[in-house]
């Protein structure tokens, strides 16, 4: 039986960005499954969205779950206001998401940029979490204060081109024959849609914002919380990810957190879902299982 | 919930934590609106009929303010079956349902045609069913009828509820004592039984105070709707009698009117697949 993924809207009514508020933020979402809810939180990066990112993972975890794969605010199909955005906008995005659903104590998987959203949620609010699996995150690594080391490949730059698109998803995806013609599509789709670059150069100014204004720094730093939390959460790492590179940004967050599983795919670029899709389901689904 | 194909689901619809069923896929929406009456909801009142029409459309039934389903029951009721009107423009537009059709059964009813007036713009097709409620907006006398002193009567017990059930269906074998534990204590759960007097004294004022009556009225828009319309009627209503739409299918010339045999007030859960062939004919 193969599964349907549902395309629903929801009004978040209220999301606080950088210096502003969005009242009434029309949300895309892709929804299957039954059971306890889960939320994925998808990257950033050009025409990134909720079925984009996850359409590997979707099926294998509605067997077991209620899955809410969230268009984040400026990506996606959901509303791209002209705000300035930080990464806290994205967290508070999903955050008023989880409200307006009232999902009430959710599993959260994230990858690369969303998987420091998804962390984020978790800290700011630890009291409506399970759990959480985090897949190769750089932006995660970032905010614990490390360094690539000039490691990690610079991503290609999204022109508005089909190229330009194909030749970044060609960074995060190692295996050629996973970037299908309707990954590509969708993601054009997507990154096409009015206001998404708009955001992504926003928050761009925002990375280099961080660097000399530690009051927006703090916001995003979680060196001093992220050891004290105890909710369960791991990570999983593609062995080959040129972006956040295992060596050194992988091996430097294991070497932080000793005692929270770390999985090493091997030969998976950055997108490890869409990579290496049945190592990496089976890694989330048993995670999940005990926790 | 027994039948796979529908989901619980929780939005917030403008500040209002509504509880909903939901059936189907990628279709067009529908939006179901369930009937007064103690222990009623979104499931209760269309859970036979949802899985019918879930191959074709997306199917959303809320439950509405005022007591019942899971939806808040502290929400102000102040005006009755207005203020389910109310709730019902914030459930669609927190939903994003830019276009839907929508039906209603009893004072559902009521709510589904009074939302279709205020929002034309949004509502494709309307289908109605049994509704006493639109007989007394449309000025039509509405007696005492055997239903309607069973459910006055409710008092909280099993017994009571069994009473008012029997009273909305034909077939009573449906009345299972299983149904009769989920709705009566649907009816009793913290909130609901106060919601429940709270709306009742404001569906006093919105069909009484003369004011407030205008927005209950619709003696004057209703005949003017040029939303497709069709009305279902159960043959064997006991609660809301046949002749009484009768007497309202000649206020209404443009609305086909559709009598079922072997139906009660509930014509949707006594005769499932025929009112799901009429809402798909008429929605399709």
């Amino acid at each position: 039986m193969s599964t349907v993924l549902d395309s629903h809207w929801v009004v978040v009514p209220q999301v606080a960005a950088m210096r502003e508020t969005v009242y009434g933020v029309r949300t895309h979402y892709t929804h299957a499954g039954r059971g306890e809810p889960v939320v994925l939180v998808h990257g950033g990066g050009p025409g990134s969205s909720g079925l984009s990112g996850w359409a590997n993972m979707i099926p294998e975890l509605a067997r077991r779950y209620e899955v809410f794969a969230i268009d984040l605010i400026g990506a996606g199909f959901t509303d791209k206001p002209r705000v300035e955005y930080s990464f806290q906008t994205q967290v508070n995005h999903v955050a008023g998401f989880i409200d307006t659903l009232n999902l009430g104590s959710v599993r959260m998987v994230g990858n690369s940029q969303g998987a420091y959203v998804a962390i984020k949620y978790v800290l700011d609010h630890p009291g409506r979490v399970k759990s959480a699996a985090l897949i190769s995150t750089g932006t995660l690594a970032k905010a614990m204060g490390l360094s690539d080391d000039g490691k990690a490949a610079p991503l290609p730059r999204f022109d508005g081109t089909r190229e330009s698109l194909e030749s970044f998803m060609s960074l995060i995806v190692n295996d050629p024959s996973k970037l299908t013609k309707e990954l590509i599509d969708s993601r054009f789709e997507a990154a096409s849609t009015p206001g998404h670059r708009e955001m992504m150069e926003s928050l761009d100014t925002y990375r280099k914002v961080m660097q000399s204004d530690p009051n927006q720094r703090q916001v995003y730093d979680v060196k001093a919380r992220l050891p004290m939390l105890t909710l369960p959460w791991c990570m999983i790492w593609g062995a080959a990810d040129r972006t956040a590179p295992l060596d050194p940004l992988g091996h430097r967050m294991h070497a932080l957190f000793p005692n929270i599983p770390f999985h090493v795919v091997e030969g998976s670029g950055h997108q490890v879902q869409n990579d290496k899709p049945e190592e990496c389901n089976r890694l989330v689904m048993s995670f999940f299982e005990a926790n | 919930m027994a039948d796979m194909t529908l989901r619980s689901r929780f939005v917030l619809a403008g500040r209002i934590r509504t509880h909903y069923t939901e059936a189907g896929g990628n279709g067009p929406a529908v939006v179901l609106c369930h009937g007064g009456g103690p222990g009623s909801s979104g499931e209760a009142g269309f859970a036979r009929i949802m899985p019918l029409l879930a191959d074709k459309f997306q199917v959303y039934a809320p439950d509405g303010v005022g007591g019942f389903g899971e939806t808040d029951p502290y929400w102000p009721v102040n005006e009755g079956t207005q203020s389910r009107t109310d709730q019902l423009e914030a459930f669609i537009d927190a939903l994003c349902l830019d276009q839907i059709c929508l039906a209603g059964n009893s004072q559902g009813a009521w709510v589904a045609a009074k939302y279709a007036l205020e929002h034309p713009d949004r509502v494709r097709k309307l289908f109605l069913i049994s509704s006493l409620t639109i007989a007394g907006a449309m000025g039509v006398p509405t007696p005492v009828t055997e239903g309607m002193k069973a459910l006055r009567s409710y008092d909280g017990t099993k017994q009571s509820m069994r009473q008012v059930m029997e009273a909305l269906v034909y077939d009573k074998s449906v009345v299972t004592d299983q149904l009769i534990e989920i709705r009566n204590e649907a009816a009793n759960r913290p909130g609901a039984p106060a919601a429940r007097d709270a709306f009742e004294q404001g569906q006093a004022r919105l069909a009484k105070d003369p004011n407030l009556r205008l927005k209950f009225e619709v003696i004057h828009t209703l005949p003017r709707l040029a939303i497709p319309t069709v009305f279902a009627w159960g043959e064997q209503d006991t609660f809301a009698p046949p002749e009484i739409g009768r007497e309202l299918q000649k206020l209404l010339p443009n609305v086909p009117f559709h009598f079922i045999p072997k139906a009660g007030h509930q014509v949707q859960t006594d005769q499932p697949q025929a009112l799901a062939d009429l809402m798909l004919a008429h929605f399709s």
